[in-house]
Protein backbone atom coordinates (compact mmCIF):
# COMPACT_ATOMS: atom_id res chain seq x y z
CA UNK A 1 0.00 0.00 0.00
CA UNK A 2 2.85 2.27 1.02
CA UNK A 3 4.77 1.22 -2.09
CA UNK A 4 1.85 2.02 -4.34
CA UNK A 5 1.54 5.40 -2.61
CA UNK A 6 5.22 6.20 -3.26
CA UNK A 7 4.78 4.99 -6.87
CA UNK A 8 1.87 7.37 -7.29
CA UNK A 9 3.97 10.15 -5.78
CA UNK A 10 6.85 9.40 -8.20
CA UNK A 11 4.42 9.29 -11.14
CA UNK A 12 3.02 12.62 -9.95
CA UNK A 13 6.51 14.12 -9.89
CA UNK A 14 7.27 12.82 -13.38
CA UNK A 15 3.95 14.21 -14.60
CA UNK A 16 4.64 17.61 -13.04
CA UNK A 17 8.15 17.58 -14.48
CA UNK A 18 6.75 16.83 -17.94
CA UNK A 19 4.22 19.66 -17.60
CA UNK A 20 7.02 22.04 -16.58
CA UNK A 21 9.14 20.90 -19.53
CA UNK A 22 6.19 21.41 -21.85
CA UNK A 23 5.51 24.89 -20.43
CA UNK A 24 9.16 25.88 -20.74
CA UNK A 25 9.12 24.64 -24.33
CA UNK A 26 6.07 26.83 -24.92
CA UNK A 27 7.80 29.83 -23.34
CA UNK A 28 10.88 29.32 -25.47
CA UNK A 29 8.74 28.85 -28.56
CA UNK A 30 6.87 32.05 -27.68
CA UNK A 31 10.09 33.97 -27.20
CA UNK A 32 11.48 32.57 -30.41
CA UNK A 33 8.40 33.52 -32.41
CA UNK A 34 8.50 37.03 -30.89
CA UNK A 35 12.13 37.35 -31.96
CA UNK A 36 11.18 36.21 -35.43
CA UNK A 37 8.44 38.81 -35.53
CA UNK A 38 11.02 41.60 -35.26
CA UNK A 39 11.57 43.42 -38.54
CA UNK A 40 14.23 41.95 -40.75
CA UNK A 41 17.05 44.07 -42.11
CA UNK A 42 17.26 46.67 -39.35
CA UNK A 43 20.32 48.84 -39.69
CA UNK A 44 22.30 46.84 -37.24
CA UNK A 45 25.17 46.54 -39.68
CA UNK A 46 23.43 43.72 -41.52
CA UNK A 47 23.64 43.52 -45.28
CA UNK A 48 20.69 45.32 -46.94
CA UNK A 49 19.13 43.53 -49.89
CA UNK A 50 18.50 46.96 -51.42
CA UNK A 51 22.26 47.42 -51.54
CA UNK A 52 22.76 44.18 -53.47
CA UNK A 53 19.92 45.05 -55.84
CA UNK A 54 21.59 48.44 -56.42
CA UNK A 55 24.80 46.57 -57.33
CA UNK A 56 22.78 44.27 -59.60
CA UNK A 57 21.22 47.27 -61.41
CA UNK A 58 24.67 48.83 -61.63
CA UNK A 59 25.99 45.64 -63.23
CA UNK A 60 23.36 45.74 -66.01
CA UNK A 61 23.99 49.48 -66.49
CA UNK A 62 27.68 48.61 -66.94
CA UNK A 63 26.87 45.91 -69.49
CA UNK A 64 25.06 48.56 -71.53
CA UNK A 65 27.88 51.07 -71.19
CA UNK A 66 30.54 51.26 -73.88
CA UNK A 67 33.44 51.79 -71.52
CA UNK A 68 32.88 49.26 -68.75
CA UNK A 69 35.59 46.95 -67.52
CA UNK A 70 34.93 43.70 -65.73
CA UNK A 71 36.27 40.17 -65.76
CA UNK A 72 32.70 39.00 -66.24
CA UNK A 73 32.17 40.84 -69.55
CA UNK A 74 33.37 37.76 -71.44
CA UNK A 75 30.29 35.93 -70.23
CA UNK A 76 28.13 38.16 -72.42
CA UNK A 77 27.92 38.95 -76.13
CA UNK A 78 29.50 42.19 -77.28
CA UNK A 79 27.49 45.23 -78.37
CA UNK A 80 24.51 44.64 -76.10
CA UNK A 81 21.72 47.02 -77.14
CA UNK A 82 19.02 46.23 -74.57
CA UNK A 83 18.57 44.18 -71.43
CA UNK A 84 15.10 43.45 -70.21
CA UNK A 85 14.81 41.80 -66.82
CA UNK A 86 11.95 39.34 -66.95
CA UNK A 87 12.22 37.95 -63.43
CA UNK A 88 14.46 38.33 -60.36
CA UNK A 89 14.42 35.93 -57.45
CA UNK A 90 16.51 36.09 -54.29
CA UNK A 91 17.82 32.60 -53.64
CA UNK A 92 19.76 31.08 -50.78
CA UNK A 93 19.84 34.17 -48.53
CA UNK A 94 20.98 32.26 -45.43
CA UNK A 95 24.58 33.46 -45.54
CA UNK A 96 24.86 36.91 -43.95
CA UNK A 97 27.51 38.38 -46.22
CA UNK A 98 26.19 36.93 -49.47
CA UNK A 99 23.17 37.56 -51.67
CA UNK A 100 22.39 35.32 -54.60
CA UNK A 101 19.88 36.28 -57.31
CA UNK A 102 18.42 34.19 -60.09
CA UNK A 103 17.71 36.57 -62.99
CA UNK A 104 15.89 35.86 -66.21
CA UNK A 105 16.83 38.29 -68.97
CA UNK A 106 15.99 39.12 -72.52
CA UNK A 107 19.26 40.22 -74.11
CA UNK A 108 19.33 42.04 -77.44
CA UNK A 109 22.73 42.45 -79.05
CA UNK A 110 24.38 43.08 -82.39
CA UNK A 111 26.19 40.34 -84.22
CA UNK A 112 27.50 40.97 -87.76
CA UNK A 113 25.17 43.97 -88.00
CA UNK A 114 22.22 41.81 -87.16
CA UNK A 115 20.08 42.24 -84.04
CA UNK A 116 19.77 39.04 -82.08
CA UNK A 117 17.63 38.47 -78.98
CA UNK A 118 18.05 35.70 -76.45
CA UNK A 119 16.41 34.80 -73.17
CA UNK A 120 19.06 34.01 -70.60
CA UNK A 121 18.85 32.67 -67.09
CA UNK A 122 21.73 33.54 -64.79
CA UNK A 123 22.68 33.47 -61.16
CA UNK A 124 24.54 36.50 -59.80
CA UNK A 125 26.34 36.15 -56.48
CA UNK A 126 27.21 39.29 -54.50
CA UNK A 127 29.61 39.18 -51.59
CA UNK A 128 29.95 41.93 -49.03
CA UNK A 129 33.48 43.35 -49.21
CA UNK A 130 35.34 44.26 -45.98
CA UNK A 131 34.46 47.91 -46.77
CA UNK A 132 30.76 47.05 -46.80
CA UNK A 133 30.30 47.16 -50.55
CA UNK A 134 28.40 44.32 -52.24
CA UNK A 135 30.64 43.08 -55.07
CA UNK A 136 29.76 40.79 -57.93
CA UNK A 137 31.63 37.62 -57.12
CA UNK A 138 30.29 34.97 -59.45
CA UNK A 139 28.01 34.53 -62.45
CA UNK A 140 26.49 31.21 -63.40
CA UNK A 141 24.59 31.33 -66.66
CA UNK A 142 23.09 29.14 -69.34
CA UNK A 143 23.67 29.50 -73.09
CA UNK A 144 20.30 31.12 -73.61
CA UNK A 145 17.58 30.61 -76.15
CA UNK A 146 16.79 32.76 -79.16
CA UNK A 147 13.75 34.96 -78.69
CA UNK A 148 11.86 37.95 -80.05
CA UNK A 149 13.40 41.30 -79.19
CA UNK A 150 11.88 43.41 -76.41
CA UNK A 151 9.56 46.05 -77.73
CA UNK A 152 8.31 49.34 -76.35
CA UNK A 153 10.41 50.65 -73.48
CA UNK A 154 14.07 51.29 -73.95
CA UNK A 155 15.94 49.08 -71.53
CA UNK A 156 19.18 51.00 -71.88
CA UNK A 157 21.98 52.10 -69.57
CA UNK A 158 19.96 55.02 -68.14
CA UNK A 159 17.08 52.65 -67.32
CA UNK A 160 19.41 50.66 -65.03
CA UNK A 161 21.19 53.74 -63.70
CA UNK A 162 17.83 55.09 -62.46
CA UNK A 163 17.13 51.84 -60.67
CA UNK A 164 20.64 51.69 -59.30
CA UNK A 165 20.05 55.16 -57.77
CA UNK A 166 16.71 54.16 -56.25
CA UNK A 167 17.95 50.93 -54.64
CA UNK A 168 21.14 52.61 -53.40
CA UNK A 169 18.95 55.33 -51.83
CA UNK A 170 16.79 52.71 -50.14
CA UNK A 171 19.88 50.87 -48.94
CA UNK A 172 21.10 54.14 -47.40
CA UNK A 173 17.74 54.60 -45.68
CA UNK A 174 18.11 51.00 -44.46
CA UNK A 175 21.26 52.18 -42.72
CA UNK A 176 23.92 51.10 -45.23
CA UNK A 177 26.60 53.77 -44.74
CA UNK A 178 28.41 52.67 -47.88
CA UNK A 179 25.48 53.95 -49.97
CA UNK A 180 25.84 57.61 -48.93
CA UNK A 181 24.27 59.58 -51.79
CA UNK A 182 25.69 62.72 -53.37
CA UNK A 183 23.67 65.64 -52.06
CA UNK A 184 23.82 69.20 -53.31
CA UNK A 185 24.82 71.72 -50.64
CA UNK A 186 21.51 73.54 -50.66
CA UNK A 187 19.37 70.41 -50.96
CA UNK A 188 16.26 70.44 -48.76
CA UNK A 189 14.19 67.60 -47.34
CA UNK A 190 10.59 68.21 -46.30
CA UNK A 191 8.83 65.43 -44.39
CA UNK A 192 5.08 65.46 -43.71
CA UNK A 193 3.91 62.93 -41.14
CA UNK A 194 0.20 63.67 -40.54
CA UNK A 195 0.14 67.08 -38.79
CA UNK A 196 3.88 67.19 -38.24
CA UNK A 197 6.27 68.79 -40.70
CA UNK A 198 10.04 68.49 -40.68
CA UNK A 199 12.03 70.81 -42.89
CA UNK A 200 15.73 71.39 -43.37
CA UNK A 201 18.82 69.96 -44.98
CA UNK A 202 18.76 66.27 -45.93
CA UNK A 203 20.83 65.26 -42.92
CA UNK A 204 19.01 67.43 -40.35
CA UNK A 205 15.57 66.29 -41.59
CA UNK A 206 16.65 62.66 -41.54
CA UNK A 207 17.87 63.07 -37.98
CA UNK A 208 14.55 64.58 -36.85
CA UNK A 209 12.63 62.00 -38.87
CA UNK A 210 14.47 59.20 -37.08
CA UNK A 211 12.37 59.72 -33.95
CA UNK A 212 9.43 58.32 -35.97
CA UNK A 213 11.30 55.94 -38.28
CA UNK A 214 14.45 54.91 -36.50
CA UNK A 215 15.60 51.56 -37.80
CA UNK A 216 13.86 49.58 -40.47
CA UNK A 217 13.58 48.01 -43.83
CA UNK A 218 12.49 50.03 -46.85
CA UNK A 219 10.79 48.12 -49.61
CA UNK A 220 10.19 49.72 -52.99
CA UNK A 221 6.48 49.60 -53.79
CA UNK A 222 6.55 51.62 -57.02
CA UNK A 223 8.67 54.10 -58.93
CA UNK A 224 7.96 56.59 -61.65
CA UNK A 225 10.62 58.80 -63.22
CA UNK A 226 9.98 62.02 -65.08
CA UNK A 227 12.82 63.40 -67.18
CA UNK A 228 13.26 67.17 -67.19
CA UNK A 229 15.70 69.35 -69.12
CA UNK A 230 19.47 69.44 -68.47
CA UNK A 231 19.78 65.89 -67.16
CA UNK A 232 17.39 66.58 -64.31
CA UNK A 233 14.85 64.02 -63.17
CA UNK A 234 11.97 63.70 -60.72
CA UNK A 235 11.72 60.34 -59.01
CA UNK A 236 8.31 59.53 -57.53
CA UNK A 237 8.74 56.63 -55.17
CA UNK A 238 6.31 54.78 -52.95
CA UNK A 239 8.11 52.87 -50.21
CA UNK A 240 6.81 50.45 -47.58
CA UNK A 241 8.64 50.94 -44.29
CA UNK A 242 8.68 48.31 -41.57
CA UNK A 243 10.75 48.94 -38.48
CA UNK A 244 10.83 50.73 -35.17
CA UNK A 245 10.74 54.31 -33.89
CA UNK A 246 13.25 55.86 -31.47
CA UNK A 247 11.27 54.37 -28.56
CA UNK A 248 11.73 50.93 -30.13
CA UNK A 249 7.98 50.62 -30.89
CA UNK A 250 7.04 48.81 -34.09
CA UNK A 251 6.07 51.16 -36.91
CA UNK A 252 4.83 50.68 -40.45
CA UNK A 253 4.58 53.43 -43.03
CA UNK A 254 3.66 53.88 -46.65
CA UNK A 255 5.95 56.67 -47.77
CA UNK A 256 5.62 58.77 -50.89
CA UNK A 257 8.88 60.46 -51.81
CA UNK A 258 9.42 62.95 -54.61
CA UNK A 259 13.15 63.28 -55.23
CA UNK A 260 14.55 65.91 -57.59
CA UNK A 261 17.95 64.81 -58.90
CA UNK A 262 20.55 65.72 -61.47
CA UNK A 263 22.73 63.23 -63.32
CA UNK A 264 26.20 64.72 -63.64
CA UNK A 265 29.17 62.66 -64.87
CA UNK A 266 27.18 59.49 -64.18
CA UNK A 267 26.64 60.53 -60.57
CA UNK A 268 23.18 61.26 -59.18
CA UNK A 269 23.00 64.47 -57.17
CA UNK A 270 20.03 65.03 -54.89
CA UNK A 271 18.56 68.52 -55.21
CA UNK A 272 15.33 68.31 -53.21
CA UNK A 273 13.20 65.70 -51.41
CA UNK A 274 9.56 65.85 -50.38
CA UNK A 275 8.03 63.09 -48.33
CA UNK A 276 4.49 62.33 -47.23
CA UNK A 277 3.27 59.37 -45.21
CA UNK A 278 0.19 57.80 -46.77
CA UNK A 279 -2.45 55.46 -45.41
CA UNK A 280 -0.69 52.07 -45.15
CA UNK A 281 -2.17 49.20 -47.19
CA UNK A 282 -3.07 47.06 -44.22
CA UNK A 283 -6.35 45.66 -45.51
CA UNK A 284 -8.01 45.25 -48.92
CA UNK A 285 -11.02 47.35 -47.85
CA UNK A 286 -8.90 50.29 -46.68
CA UNK A 287 -9.93 52.60 -49.50
CA UNK A 288 -13.63 51.78 -49.27
CA UNK A 289 -16.04 54.68 -49.01
CA UNK A 290 -19.80 54.64 -48.85
CA UNK B 1 5.63 28.13 -9.67
CA UNK B 2 3.13 26.79 -12.20
CA UNK B 3 0.99 29.90 -11.72
CA UNK B 4 3.97 32.16 -12.40
CA UNK B 5 4.81 30.22 -15.56
CA UNK B 6 1.24 30.44 -16.81
CA UNK B 7 1.18 34.21 -16.19
CA UNK B 8 4.47 34.50 -18.12
CA UNK B 9 2.97 32.57 -21.02
CA UNK B 10 -0.08 34.82 -20.98
CA UNK B 11 2.07 37.94 -20.98
CA UNK B 12 4.23 36.62 -23.82
CA UNK B 13 1.18 35.75 -25.92
CA UNK B 14 -0.25 39.25 -25.30
CA UNK B 15 3.11 40.78 -26.18
CA UNK B 16 3.22 38.79 -29.42
CA UNK B 17 -0.26 40.05 -30.26
CA UNK B 18 0.83 43.64 -29.59
CA UNK B 19 3.70 43.05 -31.99
CA UNK B 20 1.06 42.68 -34.68
CA UNK B 21 -0.28 46.19 -34.03
CA UNK B 22 2.49 48.52 -35.10
CA UNK B 23 2.05 52.30 -35.07
CA UNK B 24 0.65 53.41 -38.42
CA UNK B 25 2.92 56.31 -39.28
CA UNK B 26 1.26 59.45 -40.57
CA UNK B 27 -2.23 58.61 -39.33
CA UNK B 28 -3.75 60.89 -36.69
CA UNK B 29 -2.50 63.68 -34.51
CA UNK B 30 -3.62 66.62 -32.41
CA UNK B 31 -6.75 68.63 -33.26
CA UNK B 32 -9.58 70.52 -31.59
CA UNK B 33 -13.30 70.10 -32.25
CA UNK B 34 -16.66 70.74 -30.60
CA UNK B 35 -17.81 67.88 -28.40
CA UNK B 36 -21.45 66.82 -28.50
CA UNK B 37 -21.19 66.07 -24.78
CA UNK B 38 -20.49 69.64 -23.68
CA UNK B 39 -21.02 71.75 -26.76
CA UNK B 40 -17.55 73.11 -26.07
CA UNK B 41 -14.22 72.82 -27.82
CA UNK B 42 -12.11 69.85 -26.83
CA UNK B 43 -8.55 68.89 -27.73
CA UNK B 44 -7.98 65.34 -28.90
CA UNK B 45 -5.03 65.09 -26.49
CA UNK B 46 -7.64 65.21 -23.68
CA UNK B 47 -8.30 61.55 -24.51
CA UNK B 48 -4.69 60.60 -23.76
CA UNK B 49 -4.64 57.65 -21.41
CA UNK B 50 -7.77 56.18 -23.03
CA UNK B 51 -8.05 53.79 -25.96
CA UNK B 52 -10.06 55.55 -28.67
CA UNK B 53 -12.21 54.08 -31.43
CA UNK B 54 -12.74 56.85 -33.95
CA UNK B 55 -14.98 56.79 -37.00
CA UNK B 56 -16.30 59.28 -39.54
CA UNK B 57 -19.82 59.78 -40.88
CA UNK B 58 -22.88 62.01 -40.64
CA UNK B 59 -26.26 61.74 -39.03
CA UNK B 60 -28.21 61.85 -42.30
CA UNK B 61 -26.28 58.88 -43.66
CA UNK B 62 -28.74 56.17 -44.56
CA UNK B 63 -26.02 53.68 -45.33
CA UNK B 64 -22.97 52.68 -43.27
CA UNK B 65 -23.07 55.21 -40.37
CA UNK B 66 -26.02 53.76 -38.42
CA UNK B 67 -24.59 50.33 -39.18
CA UNK B 68 -21.13 51.30 -37.86
CA UNK B 69 -22.57 52.87 -34.72
CA UNK B 70 -24.82 49.85 -34.22
CA UNK B 71 -21.74 47.64 -34.55
CA UNK B 72 -19.86 49.78 -32.02
CA UNK B 73 -22.88 49.69 -29.69
CA UNK B 74 -22.86 45.90 -29.89
CA UNK B 75 -19.09 45.77 -29.32
CA UNK B 76 -19.27 48.23 -26.40
CA UNK B 77 -21.94 46.14 -24.71
CA UNK B 78 -19.57 43.17 -24.67
CA UNK B 79 -16.88 45.04 -22.73
CA UNK B 80 -16.57 44.86 -18.96
CA UNK B 81 -17.39 47.95 -16.87
CA UNK B 82 -13.66 48.43 -16.24
CA UNK B 83 -12.86 48.19 -19.95
CA UNK B 84 -15.64 50.66 -20.76
CA UNK B 85 -13.96 53.18 -18.47
CA UNK B 86 -10.72 52.76 -20.41
CA UNK B 87 -12.12 53.45 -23.87
CA UNK B 88 -13.81 56.30 -25.71
CA UNK B 89 -15.94 55.91 -28.82
CA UNK B 90 -15.80 58.98 -31.04
CA UNK B 91 -17.79 59.79 -34.14
CA UNK B 92 -16.58 62.72 -36.25
CA UNK B 93 -19.20 64.23 -38.51
CA UNK B 94 -18.31 65.10 -42.10
CA UNK B 95 -21.45 67.27 -42.29
CA UNK B 96 -20.80 69.96 -39.65
CA UNK B 97 -23.40 72.28 -41.16
CA UNK B 98 -26.27 69.93 -40.35
CA UNK B 99 -24.73 68.08 -37.42
CA UNK B 100 -24.80 70.69 -34.67
CA UNK B 101 -23.46 69.62 -31.25
CA UNK B 102 -27.00 69.39 -29.91
CA UNK B 103 -28.28 67.27 -32.80
CA UNK B 104 -25.17 65.11 -32.73
CA UNK B 105 -25.66 64.52 -29.01
CA UNK B 106 -29.23 63.31 -29.53
CA UNK B 107 -28.08 61.07 -32.37
CA UNK B 108 -25.14 59.57 -30.45
CA UNK B 109 -27.21 58.98 -27.34
CA UNK B 110 -29.59 56.85 -29.32
CA UNK B 111 -26.71 54.37 -29.62
CA UNK B 112 -25.04 54.96 -26.27
CA UNK B 113 -24.96 57.86 -23.86
CA UNK B 114 -21.19 57.53 -23.58
CA UNK B 115 -20.53 57.84 -27.31
CA UNK B 116 -18.98 61.17 -28.23
CA UNK B 117 -19.77 63.13 -31.37
CA UNK B 118 -17.33 65.70 -32.68
CA UNK B 119 -18.21 68.59 -34.96
CA UNK B 120 -16.87 72.04 -35.77
CA UNK B 121 -16.27 74.31 -38.70
CA UNK B 122 -15.70 72.95 -42.20
CA UNK B 123 -11.99 73.77 -41.74
CA UNK B 124 -11.89 71.76 -38.51
CA UNK B 125 -13.41 68.73 -40.22
CA UNK B 126 -11.02 69.12 -43.14
CA UNK B 127 -8.10 69.19 -40.71
CA UNK B 128 -9.26 66.06 -38.88
CA UNK B 129 -9.92 64.10 -42.07
CA UNK B 130 -6.52 65.18 -43.41
CA UNK B 131 -4.80 64.03 -40.23
CA UNK B 132 -6.45 60.63 -40.41
CA UNK B 133 -6.23 60.50 -44.22
CA UNK B 134 -9.95 59.79 -44.14
CA UNK B 135 -11.49 60.12 -47.55
CA UNK B 136 -14.77 62.03 -47.79
CA UNK B 137 -16.56 64.15 -50.34
CA UNK B 138 -19.88 65.89 -50.84
CA UNK B 139 -21.83 64.00 -53.46
CA UNK B 140 -23.75 67.04 -54.75
CA UNK B 141 -23.76 70.74 -54.08
CA UNK B 142 -27.53 70.90 -53.75
CA UNK B 143 -29.27 69.98 -50.52
CA UNK B 144 -32.23 67.66 -50.56
CA UNK B 145 -35.09 67.25 -48.09
CA UNK B 146 -34.09 64.73 -45.46
CA UNK B 147 -37.40 62.93 -45.83
CA UNK B 148 -36.16 61.69 -49.22
CA UNK B 149 -32.84 60.45 -47.81
CA UNK B 150 -34.21 57.84 -45.45
CA UNK B 151 -37.34 55.83 -45.24
CA UNK B 152 -37.24 55.96 -41.45
CA UNK B 153 -37.50 59.42 -40.00
CA UNK B 154 -34.20 59.69 -38.14
CA UNK B 155 -35.32 62.34 -35.72
CA UNK B 156 -38.19 60.18 -34.50
CA UNK B 157 -35.89 58.26 -32.21
CA UNK B 158 -34.69 61.53 -30.73
CA UNK B 159 -36.73 64.15 -28.99
CA UNK B 160 -36.09 66.46 -31.88
CA UNK B 161 -38.83 67.44 -34.27
CA UNK B 162 -38.10 67.00 -37.93
CA UNK B 163 -39.35 69.92 -39.94
CA UNK B 164 -40.74 69.50 -43.40
CA UNK B 165 -38.14 71.92 -44.70
CA UNK B 166 -35.25 69.97 -43.21
CA UNK B 167 -32.56 69.65 -45.85
CA UNK B 168 -29.19 67.99 -45.98
CA UNK B 169 -26.38 67.03 -48.32
CA UNK B 170 -25.16 63.57 -49.15
CA UNK B 171 -21.56 62.52 -48.54
CA UNK B 172 -19.32 59.59 -49.30
CA UNK B 173 -16.80 58.81 -46.59
CA UNK B 174 -14.40 56.21 -45.29
CA UNK B 175 -15.78 53.14 -43.53
CA UNK B 176 -12.70 52.70 -41.33
CA UNK B 177 -12.77 52.60 -37.53
CA UNK B 178 -9.43 53.91 -36.23
CA UNK B 179 -8.10 52.09 -33.17
CA UNK B 180 -5.94 54.56 -31.26
CA UNK B 181 -3.73 53.73 -28.29
CA UNK B 182 -3.41 55.60 -25.01
CA UNK B 183 -0.61 57.74 -26.40
CA UNK B 184 -2.65 58.87 -29.41
CA UNK B 185 -0.97 56.58 -31.95
CA UNK B 186 -3.19 54.90 -34.54
CA UNK B 187 -2.49 51.19 -34.15
CA UNK B 188 -5.04 49.53 -36.36
CA UNK B 189 -7.83 50.18 -38.83
CA UNK B 190 -10.94 48.08 -38.55
CA UNK B 191 -14.45 48.13 -40.00
CA UNK B 192 -17.81 46.55 -39.40
CA UNK B 193 -16.54 43.37 -41.07
CA UNK B 194 -14.07 42.78 -38.22
CA UNK B 195 -15.28 40.04 -35.89
CA UNK B 196 -16.18 41.77 -32.60
CA UNK B 197 -14.21 39.13 -30.65
CA UNK B 198 -11.06 39.97 -32.60
CA UNK B 199 -11.67 43.71 -32.23
CA UNK B 200 -12.22 43.37 -28.46
CA UNK B 201 -8.97 41.39 -28.14
CA UNK B 202 -7.12 44.24 -29.84
CA UNK B 203 -8.76 46.81 -27.56
CA UNK B 204 -7.79 44.74 -24.52
CA UNK B 205 -4.16 44.59 -25.66
CA UNK B 206 -4.08 48.38 -25.94
CA UNK B 207 -5.80 48.81 -22.55
CA UNK B 208 -3.16 46.58 -20.95
CA UNK B 209 -0.20 48.42 -22.49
Amino acid sequence: MQRSHSNDKAKGHIFMHKIKQFIWALILAGLFSTTNALPVGLNTGSFSINSSVASLMDWYAQLLSKDSQSKFLDYYPKEIQQIKIIKIKLIDSKQENRHKFNVELLLTYKNANKLISKTVSEVLVFLLSPLGKPELNKIIKDKGEFATAASGKNFNQLYYQKRQFVYAWLAWLDGDKYRLPTIENKATYVVNIAGKQIQGSVFSSLKKRSQYLYKGKNLLHSMDVKALKNNKFIFNLVIQYKGVNAKNQKVIAKIKQTIHVKLKNNIWQIIRIQEKHLLPDIAPWIGFVC
Amino acid sequence: MLKKILITILLISKFSFAQEMPILSGIGGEFSAISSMTGKEIKFSKFKGKVVLLSFGYTNCSDICPFTLGYLQHLYAKLTAKEKQQIRIIFVTVDPEYDTPKHLKEFMQHFNKNFIGLTGSKQTIKKITDLFQAEYSKLAEISIPTEYIRRVNQKTFNNEVEKKADKSSLFSHTVAIYLIDKMGNTRSLEYTGTATKKFIEKIQVLIDE
